[in-house]
């Protein structure tokens, strides 16, 4: 006869560190150092100050859509318009400086008010609409980038330093020995970490995420939440589209495409549960700068950007694969 | 089939039966103490069955008693941890449904499982349809016409073409039969199918059940209605704690018989009733209605009361929770707290109003298993941890789960042990200590002591006791009748979404509670009578 399935018995095993409990915590980390190490030993630049510095320049964009990231998909969601709103983004507050005189701070809050807006309709969508996540950003991408494209025609906004001469503080500038890009991308993962610990909104992230029901049913008003964390989605994407117009010095239509896609690889390879529920903001961190410090040890090690990418795609395959063994053990 | 292990059917077929009952040859199907463990609770305990050709044979007891268990066991979902299944005098192991099919066991479960978008006639063939040779190219016309003539055998009038989706409950399950039958099953087992069926529909399915029974087939029937047993079975086996109890001829024996021995176990669990006097009335639900599940719901409770809400599981009871909880929407009547008229058009409302639900699935509605213990007591009042507005910072979390953890006496490392690692008991304090928080005065328990161990069942009872002391009111939902008379102070039955009998705690008794839950319409008009 065959043995039958025996459930978790309640009560055993809480506090046990097996070694899935050790990778939830330590193994993006280990996987960053382990990586590091690695390319140190055939490249010894990459250890420089000045490749770190540029090592985190490459991961700020990924990390800062990584942060709003986190919440969608701790909520059990995905966003897949975060570059479209972006660029939706980018080009309104270009449009408005290039064309209509705007100052530094208007075209700013600008930014950060049509990604939250964008972000805001996604919500709107997956909860009043009842549409899952999935599609309902498939559809406002297509829509924020086509919104995106009609507005600038299809052309780039340049020369913006011309109009609003700061316009570089946002991207080329450092502060310290820190690139702004870096200044920008951890102010965002504070600012995450902060409400993910300390607020009610953080805490009904991760309770929706591990089980609508029951948080529906504690008289959580569900839908509340949701719009919350996809309009923090779409500030995140705002945030980038400042941080990208200034670095490139303009806005076009096409900015950041598949950058959703990083963002997801990032959250996923930092051990973020898909389901929803698990995760931590640190981990995606770790996770945006794993991709770039593949990227940019491959680069050194004049391996081409073909294969840089092919290796990101089995890292975020075997990131979930670990994962799925991980829970098996507990 | 490989998978089934074979003795020597002769050896098998010699040692039959020696119960007392007509003998019409060998059984076609026999369980010899056959058991079931599950952690924490044994399913079935040495039950041991039997099943001629030709025959109906009732399974009938109380929710828990182990018949669904049985059923999962004869149609290869569960395996038995002990002894022995016998088909046609060979000892089988039904290791897989498809075993159980291919032998020619075939089981109409009680939520059906037909592919709603397909036809009548795909549905009935689905898995095995008819293949031109070895092509793998479906023969429809052989499909269809089969599936004509399997319904018109069965004297069902059913066009294969029809897509199921178009088909009321009563036709979908027929066509579940043609479905089970098309195997030439030697034994059929109906589990509930009268549960979502009006009275002349399951008329008509007991003709079948008839036809069936003049055909050679053996029939296994699984029904909370006792005057199934009586409309259609020759013998009834109860069950009872996952124990065999008795086998009756259904000849001799009457609806009244089979609640006698459904329930008759002694109270030997404890419940520490104390007398609270009552003081003003807390809640009162006048005329609650939502077409088709609840139908005229009036009742009160007061302070220091239990009120406790009996009937078989689909009666209703957790949908009249879940319309006070502002759950489901309610189409008629009125809610008052305290007096006051209160909506509660969402949970959040009625939590403001000062209702709790502990809702029967804890793991799926009651708590978030992947946050801590002390998450999931901070929920629903964030503000009463003393935290700032819109903000619950970790050590606000901490600090008052602590305090409930002490006074409860929740067993747990620490407040921050995630839900899931605490024991049954123990996450429904969890549960418990989430609404105290709320400051909640009307606390509705449905199920309280599902899956929880004896011990942490008094502790469970002597909680509801110290929060009546406090001036709360409760409302307590159980399938467990020893569990809804010991600790009741009024007892309602619920029956089709109706309240269909009041008593008080004095004056109820198993028996009495039984044959208004299970009764059909005209008994208890007799027994009203």
């Amino acid at each position: 006869m065959s043995a039958p399935a025996t459930p978790v018995v309640p009560g055993e095993g809480g506090n046990r560190l097996t070694i899935g409990r050790i990778w939830q915590t330590f193994g993006p980390l280990l996987s960053l150092i382990i990586l590091s190490m690695l390319i140190w030993s055939q490249e010894s630049v990459f250890m420089s100050s000045g490749n770190w510095v540029n090592v985190a320049r490459q991961a700020s964009l990924t990390a800062i859509l990584g942060v709003g990231m986190t919440f969608v998909i701790l909520t059990g969601g995905v966003d897949l318009s975060a570059g479209s709103m972006v660029a939706l983004s980018a080009v309104s507050g270009a449009l408005m400086i290039d064309k209509h005189g705007w100052g530094m701070w208007q075209a700013v809050l600008l930014m950060l008010a049509v990604g939250a807006l964008a972000g805001m309709i996604n919500g709107l969508i997956i909860t009043i609409g009842k549409i899952p996540p999935f599609i309902a950003t498939l559809g406002t991408m297509q829509i924020y980038r086509g919104a995106a494209s009609q507005l600038t025609a299809g052309q780039p906004i340049s020369f913006l330093n011309k109009k609003v001469p700061d316009w570089d503080v946002w991207g080329t500038r450092s502060l310290g020995p820190f690139p702004s890009p870096v200044v920008i991308a951890f102010c965002t993962f504070l600012v995450g970490f902060l409400i993910l610990r300390y607020t009610r909104l953080g805490l009904y992230v991760y309770a929706i995420g591990g089980n609508e029901t029951a948080t529906r049913f504690s008289g959580v008003q569900i839908d509340r939440y949701k719009i919350a964390v996809y309009t923090f989605m779409g500030i995140c994407a705002g945030i980038a589209a400042i941080m990208l117009t200034s670095r490139l010095n303009s806005a076009k239509a096409d900015f950041a495409t598949g950058e959703e896609l990083n963002a997801i690889a990032a959250v996923v390879i930092g051990g973020t549960s898909l389901f929803g529920g698990e995760g931590t903001l640190v981990g995606t961190m770790i996770g945006a700068l794993l991709m770039a410090v593949i990227r940019n040890g491959l680069t050194l090690m004049h391996i081409s950007a073909f294969y840089q990418q092919i290796v990101i795609g089995a890292v975020i395959i075997l990131a979930v694969l670990v994962d799925r063994l991980r829970r098996r053990g507990t | 089939m490989s998978s089934l292990g074979t003795h020597n059917a002769d050896a098998i077929a010699a040692g039959v039966t020696n119960d007392p009952r007509p003998v019409r040859g060998a059984p076609i199907l026999r369980l010899v103490q056959v058991s079931k463990r599950f952690p924490g609770v044994v399913a079935l305990d040495d039950v041991s069955f039997d099943l001629f050709a030709g025959e109906v044979h009732v399974l009938v007891g109380e929710n828990g008693a182990g018949k669904s268990t049985l059923v999962k066991l004869l149609s290869g979902i569960y395996q038995p941890d002990g002894g022995e299944i016998f088909f046609e005098g060979a000892q089988v192991q039904l290791r897989t449904p498809h075993a159980a099919q291919q032998l020619g066991i075939s089981t109409v479960h009680q939520e059906l499982n037909l592919i709603p978008h397909l036809d009548v006639g795909k549905n009935i063939y689905l898995g095995r349809e008819p293949m031109r040779g070895k092509t793998g190219v479906i023969d429809w016309a052989a499909l269809y016409s089969g599936a004509r003539d399997q319904l018109r055998q069965l004297g069902i009038d059913l066009e294969p073409h029809t897509p199921v989706s178009r088909l009321g409950v009563a036709m979908q399950q027929m066509t579940e039969i043609a479905k089970a039958l098309v195997n030439d099953a030697r034994v059929l087992i109906l589990d509930e199918p009268t549960a979502a069926i009006t009275a002349e529909e399951s008329e008509q399915l007991f003709q079948l059940v008839e036809k069936l029974k003049a055909q050679g087939t053996g029939i296994i029937l699984i029904s909370h209605h006792l005057e199934d047993a009586t409309r259609v079975g020759d013998r009834a086996t109860v069950l009872r704690d996952g124990k065999y109890v008795d086998t009756v001829p259904m000849a001799t024996s009457t609806p009244n018989d089979l609640i006698r021995l459904m329930v008759g176990r002694e109270l030997t669990q404890q419940f520490p009733k104390e007398e609270i006097p009552f003081g003003e009335v807390a809640l009162n639900v006048d005329r609650l209605n939502r077409a088709g599940v609840l139908r005229d719901i009036s009742f009160d409770v007061r302070q220091g009361e239990i009120v406790g809400l009996a009937g078989l599981v689909g009666a209703g009871r957790s949908e009249v929770a879940r319309a006070i909880f502002g759950i489901d929407k309610l189409e008629s009547g009125t809610i008052e707290v305290f007096g006051k008229l209160v909506s509660n058009s969402n949970p959040g409302k009625a939590i403001a109003n000062g209702i709790a639900l502990l809702p029967e699935d804890r793991k799926h509605q009651g708590l978030v298993l992947l946050l801590s213990v002390g998450d999931n007591i901070s929920m629903a009042a964030p503000s009463a941890t003393g935290a700032p507005p819109g903000l619950i910072p970790p050590r606000n979390r901490f600090l008052t789960a602590r305090r409930y953890i002490d006074a409860l006496r929740i067993k747990t490392p620490s407040s921050r042990q995630k839900a899931m690692f605490l024991s049954g008991g123990n996450q429904q304090k969890v549960v418990l200590a989430k609404w105290m928080l709320t400051k909640a005065r009307i606390f509705i328990f449905d199920e309280p002591t599902r899956g929880i161990d004896v011990g942490a069942k008094i502790e469970v009872y002597r909680l509801m006791g110290e929060l009546l002391k406090g001036g709360a009111a409760i409302v307590m939902i159980s399938s467990e009748l020893p569990e809804v008379l010991g600790m009741s102070d009024r007892i309602l039955v619920m029956r089709e979404g109706a309240i269909v009998a009041r008593f008080d705690r004095a004056e109820a008794t198993q028996e009495s509670i039984m044959s208004y839950a299970a009764a059909s319409t005209q008994e208890e008009m007799g027994a009203a009578a």
